[in-house]
């Protein structure tokens, strides 16, 4: 898988990762969240802790706003 | 006409003309294009470049597998083979440390009988001009682990454009 993104899978493993591609229990991700618009500081800290939900919700958040103000 | 008593070639240019003298310059482009290398020996530089790098972070429950994929597509432009060689590691942990490598060696800190551990280049979805090389970990140690994982590609680079690798 190109670029940074986290995966969720069906038995609640969360992986980040970054330009390679992960499967559990040979099954591919559930949810893909897209993480382009991390910081180097954000992406790193998710390798620290990849369920770290408040940051994930941060970046979740730049993105919607950046959406908004594109409309 | 004949211009060779002139001292002037077909063109009208000078015989003694130094394009007359020396062979064309063939650009790069044009000997791609044109010609067939055949030799014994051949010395060329910066044909190997390396790729960016990969990392995988996350949590692994005991009695699961986890599939690490490393994918090397070529350039769209040129759609040439890859030729290239994976570079993988993989830890328990969140980072790598020496004494927490899973593969390809265990270190000091892995008791080798709580993983099974298997990999290979898989021929299952190679499509001819990608790479794919595959790590298999099963967690048997009873509980769950953080697993981190890193590589690069070593790659030739005899194509006009740069390979993804995802």
């Amino acid at each position: 898988m190109r670029g940074r993104n986290l995966l969720k899978f069906k038995n609640g493993s969360t992986f980040v990762i970054e330009n390679i591609g992960i499967e559990v229990n040979g099954e591919e991700p559930i949810e893909i969240i897209d993480l382009s618009e991390a910081t180097e500081k954000e992406f790193q800290q998710l390798q620290g802790k990849p369920d770290n939900k408040g940051i994930v919700q941060k970046i979740m958040n730049r993105v919607d706003k950046r959406g908004k103000d594109m409309v | 006409m004949d211009y060779d008593k002139l001292g002037l070639d077909s063109r009208l240019r000078a015989k003694s003309a130094l394009s007359n003298i020396y062979p064309p310059i063939v650009r790069g482009v044009d000997f791609d294009g044109q010609y067939q290398v055949q030799t014994k020996n051949i010395r060329v530089s910066q044909l190997v470049g390396t790729s960016e790098v990969a990392t995988a972070t996350g949590g692994m429950d005991n009695n699961t597998s986890l599939t690490i994929s490393a994918t090397l597509n070529p350039n769209k432009s040129n759609n040439q083979p890859n030729f290239a060689l994976p570079f993988l590691a993989a830890y328990i942990g969140t980072s790598a440390v020496g004494s927490m490598q899973l593969y390809p060696r265990y270190g000091a800190g892995i008791a080798n009988a709580k993983y099974q551990v298997h990999s290979g280049f898989d021929y299952q979805s190679w499509n001819g001009t990608n790479m794919v090389f595959r790590v298999t970990v099963e967690n048997n140690s009873g509980g769950s682990q953080n697993i981190f994982v890193t590589g690069r590609w070593k790659v030739l680079g005899y194509g006009y454009g740069t390979s993804s690798q995802g």
